[in-house]
């Protein structure tokens, strides 16, 4: 029987900053527990020992609306990134009679449950996304293993952030 | 704004055979992998200063200016042109860089490209598998657990918290979706110069991340119109969402999606 165990870095490839984040760190004991996620989680939220922490709410630029990041991290390194929260405002938020997209839905969820490991969707703004994820990383217990730097232009100061090392 | 970039890479830490892997080789796997995720990291940068339209200096912003000619930009300019012009091609003209306000503008193309670009890197560095996703468009390799399929989910365009559809990428495969949902009016009608409103989210799934990234901003520029032509196209998939939260999807698009594949494992 094989073991596996999927690793998660986030890189920002922004336009007015780069950030950088790669996981690092001890063995995580290749531990793969099932997770059935149907939100926007990616990665393995279930694993054994892992703790989950909730970054600040951001708001997006525009007014459409904010986001909050919500990180897993087991045995050192990052298991799962993915949205606490996600409210979004502007024209298209409003709710549409057709119930049609439900229904598929329902369907598709039904024969085809199981865990998700990616999500591709609309393009998640970065600044607010890099900045709750940052405050989120911040809160691991223990330290993070984890390094968070940015090669800035513009606003090279506002992502810079260590992570906790414990190595 | 800017598009953030996750990579998610499969660590064993048996050996083929079953066996526990050792200490001194775990180490060195991890090694090789955390390098090439630099290198693969670094490589976006370098993209993003490339072909940036944002960075007045970058020189694609230079190239649409007039500044400089194709000739005296880093060769991987051309090379994302003759990308373009074959998508455009492909496209029936829906995917139309040369038709942007602004002068050529390959956006719709780059972020796919680079994203695939930088899986690359990490397969060479023989991790057995791999996802990479920049922005929510998707590119895999491999298998996320032996005898495990990648599982891709498409966010519901108006529910953000929920998934509408999920593809499976058995080997190498990719998904893009394009929509106003997130960033606001952003993919322009090449034909009428204007933002396209009609559509809530345009998907396309395929081979290649930086064609179905392109694909993806022509199905959604044409209001669903370029299905047709996807459904000609070997290994490539697309769905829309239309405004009245209507799917249509090019011919042959399997419901639940299991078991796309583009490329076996």
């Amino acid at each position: 029987m094989k073991r596996s165990a999927i690793v998660i870095g986030v890189t920002a490839a922004g336009l007015a900053a780069v950030l950088s984040f790669k996981p690092h760190g001890v063995a995580g004991g290749g531990t793969q527990a099932a997770a059935s996620a149907a939100a926007l989680t990616t990665g393995n939220a279930n694993v054994a020992g892992a703790q989950t922490v909730v970054g600040s709410v951001q708001q997006l630029s525009g007014g459409l609306g904010d986001i909050q990041v919500k990180v897993t991290a087991a045995g050192g390194r990052i298991t799962s990134v993915g949205m606490a929260q996600m409210n979004l405002h502007g024209p298209q938020s409003q709710q549409i009679s057709s119930n049609v997209i439900p229904q598929l839905e329902q369907q598709v969820m039904a024969s085809n449950g199981g865990p998700i490991h990616g999500v591709s969707g609309a393009t998640y703004t970065s600044r607010a996304f890099a900045n709750s994820l940052q405050a989120a990383l911040g809160q691991l217990k223990g330290g993070t293993n984890a390094q968070l730097a940015t090669a800035g232009h513009g606003n090279g100061g506002l992502l810079q952030h260590q992570g906790g090392h414990d190595d | 704004m800017g598009t953030v970039v996750s990579s998610s890479i499969r660590e064993d830490t048996t050996t083929d055979d079953g066996r526990a892997s050792d200490a001194r080789e775990l180490q060195e796997a991890r090694e090789r992998v955390d390098d090439a995720v630099a290198r693969a990291q670094a490589d976006l940068r370098w993209v993003d200063d490339v072909f940036s339209t944002w960075k007045p200096e970058s020189p694609v912003s230079r190239l649409r200016r007039g500044e400089i000619r194709v000739e005296d930009a880093p060769p991987e300019v051309a090379e994302v042109l003759e990308l373009c012009r074959r998508a455009r091609e492909a496209s029936d003209g829906w995917f139309d860089p040369w038709a942007m306000p602004g002068g050529v503008d390959p956006t719709g193309l780059v972020k796919g490209w680079a994203a695939q670009r930088a899986l690359a890197i990490v397969r060479e560095s023989g991790a057995p598998a791999a996802m990479i996703n920049a922005g929510g468009d998707v590119a895999v390799y491999g298998r996320p657990a032996p005898g495990q399929t990648w599982r891709i989910g498409i966010q519901h365009p108006l529910a953000r918290d929920r998934i509408l559809l999920t593809a499976d990428l058995a080997g190498a495969g990719a998904v893009a979706t394009s929509g106003s949902y997130e960033r606001g009016e952003h993919v322009v009608d090449p034909r009428a110069g204007a933002p396209t409103g009609a559509l809530l989210s345009a998907t396309v799934i395929g081979h290649d991340l930086g064609y179905a990234d392109a694909l993806a901003t022509g199905l959604y520029a044409s209001r669903g119109a370029l299905l047709e032509r996807i459904s000609l196209l070997v290994g490539y998939h697309g769905f829309i969402v239309d405004g009245r939260g209507a799917i249509r999807a090019s011919r042959g698009f399997p419901i639940a999606l299991r078991g796309v594949e583009a490329v076996p494992a």
